[in-house]
């Protein structure tokens, strides 16, 4: 029922995003080159850092052979960055907004799903320039893009949802911004981005593995790295986490977003 | 009657009045973990039915609750208690251009507000051309909106949210945007929605306007249903309980310095009686009598006729008529005689003053000690506020004749 109201307000849904994506480079030079350069940028840190200085070995693809830091490294920094950007932005974007949440109605989710979904844009031109790296260093990825969109769309709804849930609960209780980044820190390093799984040790795997962002990020690697169908219990445990998140996400947005015009 | 299609069902609203808001850590560890507040009822056990193709008028003060009201009709707030229906399409005039950014085009921006307001992109497409042509701003539209004056911003955000044509209009005192011109094609364009059958709930404190639009008012008082009615007799009581009130004016109701005052008001028919009636075309004469302590040399004469929801209809004083005399002494009487009274039926309040010649503070100003009832001659005129008793011809066309020697046949 309440993902049917969301199809028929889908209009303001794509205005919003189309506000987003539009406004977001205005008045800079480089415009749209910023959402590449800024990856890029982290990306040859991270390699220095990580791949250079602390010498973390990328391990050898399966089956694809293929050996490279800033590659394996950039196949789980896309949707790590995507995750936490989405989330500390949709936590702005409604207090942002307050003004229009205080004088209009509309479906409040909009405003936090159009921040995530204009962040898809640009993951998807991420994913894409990714992927073209790839093919030129010989790893085979074009079997592997119908995987590549599923995933895409489970890490997109349970984005959206953990964003619903905190932006929601940041307007009656603003110290979560400053929470969240903190978690957002020591989740990242929780997250095997900079690191492959094989280092954690085995005691500690299981807990790791309930992290969902090393869910996906395995199983982004596994597709475009290893060029391998991640295991099925991978893939089960995603739609499991995704669906729950979104839900819940949207159910509890939707619940406290009653009393948003008032304590905005 | 058919089904209403708006009721408002015993509904309440409370807001809570935070004494130390936390929205912080450190203040709910300290605080415990409740924030301390009282609550308030800005709206209680409000119940009212809007039928469709009415006018809906919400009157009260400040604070009374009209917004609130509002806000819940729209899904703003969600009501505590009680419930809201609506049947039909919706579009609030609470906000005009509501989302728009300053960095998109008046192009991006009309489909950008459009869509908040629920029109869909098809429905846009198809209204384009009409928004941008009521807004009058053709030559901007691919300008981004922060080169937009506000006044350019506001016909913009009203032009789109008019043409929402929605079956249900909700108006919160926004008729004054824009210009002169603008404003006049914005109330025309209302109108014209109101006699094509849309239901509309208007919100307002101009009194003229909520009479002129609406055929049902609804006035709050504290969050409560005072009176709900015919236009006509909330808005008289309103306004009876309004002037009941003493004014907080330090100037008051009446003050001046005092070496000349009036005594006594009083209206007077051309046979002489006193009367506090009339109809609308009748003679009538005012009696100002005054005593004055000493000799007042050129005092000049005024006096303001009001609606009684406060419009001034008309402030002659005897600068204008060549009419100040040389000078009042002792006690006396000044007649004011006016021919023919163009005023429609009404409740009339009347203003008089006495000023030294250089109109600096009055010998005597008292606002509003008297007033009067102006009945309807048989066949009144529906509309407006005065009658101009014009003089009809029919006949050829009179091309050739100028003004001045154009002679009725």
């Amino acid at each position: 029922m309440i993902v049917l109201d969301l199809l028929e307000t889908r209009e303001l849904l794509w205005n919003f995003t189309l506000r987003e994506l539009r406004t977001r480079y205005k008045r800079s030079v480089l415009g749209w080159m910023w959402s590449l350069l800024n990856p890029l940028g982290i990306m040859l840190v991270y390699t220095l850092v990580f791949g250079v200085i602390l010498d973390v070995q990328a391990p050898v693809g399966d089956p694809s052979r293929l050996n490279s830091f800033p590659l394996y490294l950039m196949c789980a920094l896309l949707p790590w960055t995507f995750f936490s950007t989405s989330v500390t932005t949709s936590m702005a974007s409604l207090i942002g907004n307050a003004g229009l949440v205080r004088k209009v109605w509309f479906p409040r989710e909009h405003l936090v799903l159009a921040t995530v979904g204009a962040l898809v844009v640009s993951l998807c031109i991420e994913l894409t320039l990714l992927m073209i790296a790839m093919l030129l260093v010989g790893n085979m990825v074009l079997p592997w893009i119908p995987g590549v969109i599923i995933l895409l769309v489970l890490l997109a709804m349970f984005t959206a949802g953990i964003a619903m849930f905190l932006s929601a609960a940041n307007v009656y209780f603003r110290d979560l911004t400053h929470i969240w980044g903190i978690i957002v820190q020591m989740w990242f390093y929780a997250t095997p981005v900079v690191y492959p799984l094989t280092l954690v040790p085995e005691r500690y795997r299981f807990l790791y593995n309930l992290n969902p962002l090393t869910s996906f990020v395995t199983a982004l690697r596994d597709l475009l790295y290893d060029l391998r169908m991640p295991s099925a219990a991978t893939i089960g445990y995603l739609t499991f986490v995704s669906f729950t998140s979104f839900l819940l996400g949207l159910v509890v947005f939707r619940k406290m977003s009653r009393r948003f015009a008032e304590e905005l | 009657m058919a089904d209403p299609v708006i009721t408002i069902d015993h509904v309440s609203k409370k807001f809570r009045l935070y004494h130390e808001r936390h929205q912080s850590l450190k203040a709910a560890v300290i605080n415990g973990r409740r924030s301390r507040y009282e609550e308030f009822w800005a709206l209680e056990d409000v119940s009212c039915e809007v039928f469709a193709g009415q006018s809906f008028g919400i009157i009260g003060s400040n604070g009374s609750g009209k917004s609130t009201l509002l806000k819940c009709l729209t899904g703003i707030l969600t009501p505590d208690k009680g419930s809201l229906s609506i049947r039909g399409t919706t579009s609030a005039l609470l906000e005009l251009g509501a989302g728009f950014h300053p960095e998109l085009s008046g192009r991006e921006n009309i489909y950008l507000n459009g869509a908040i307001l629920g029109m869909g992109k098809k429905l846009i497409d198809k209204r384009f051309e009409s928004i941008v042509d009521f807004s009058g701003l053709e030559r901007f539209i691919d300008q981004p909106l922060k080169n937009y004056s506000s006044g350019m911003y506001a016909k913009l955000g009203f032009s789109v949210a008019i043409h929402a044509e929605p079956e249900i209009l909700i108006v919160d005192e926004v008729l004054s945007v824009g210009d002169e011109a603008f404003r006049r094609k914005s109330s025309d364009k209302i109108t014209a929605m109101r006699e094509s059958g849309a239901t509309i709930v208007f919100v307002s404190h101009g009194l003229s306007q909520v009479r002129t639009l609406c055929d049902r008012v609804m006035w709050l008082e504290k969050g409560v249903v005072r009176e709900i009615g015919a236009a006509n007799d909330v808005l008289a009581d309103y306004v009876e309980s309004a002037t009941e009130v003493p004014s907080a004016n330090p100037h008051g109701a009446r003050w001046g310095t005092g070496e000349i005052k009036f005594s006594s008001i009083e209206m007077f028919d051309r046979a002489g009686h006193s009367i506090n009636s009339l109809s609308t075309g009748e003679g009538v004469e005012f009696r100002l009598r005054y005593i004055a302590t000493e000799p007042i040399p050129r005092p000049v004469v005024s006096f303001a006729l009001f609606t009684n929801d406060g419009f001034e209809v008309s402030a002659p004083t005897t600068m204008e008529h060549d009419s100040t005399p040389e000078v009042l002494e002792g006690i006396g009487e000044i007649t004011v005689a006016i021919d023919q009274l163009p005023l429609h039926e009404g409740t009339y309040d009347l203003s008089v003053a006495l000023h030294p010649t250089d109109l600096s503070k009055p010998y005597d100003l008292w606002h509003k000690p008297f007033r009067f009832e102006v009945v309807s001659a048989p066949n009144p005129e529906r509309r407006g506020l005065i009658t101009l008793y014009p003089k009809w011809w029919f006949g050829p066309i009179r091309t050739a004749v100028p003004w001045a020697d154009a002679e009725s046949p």
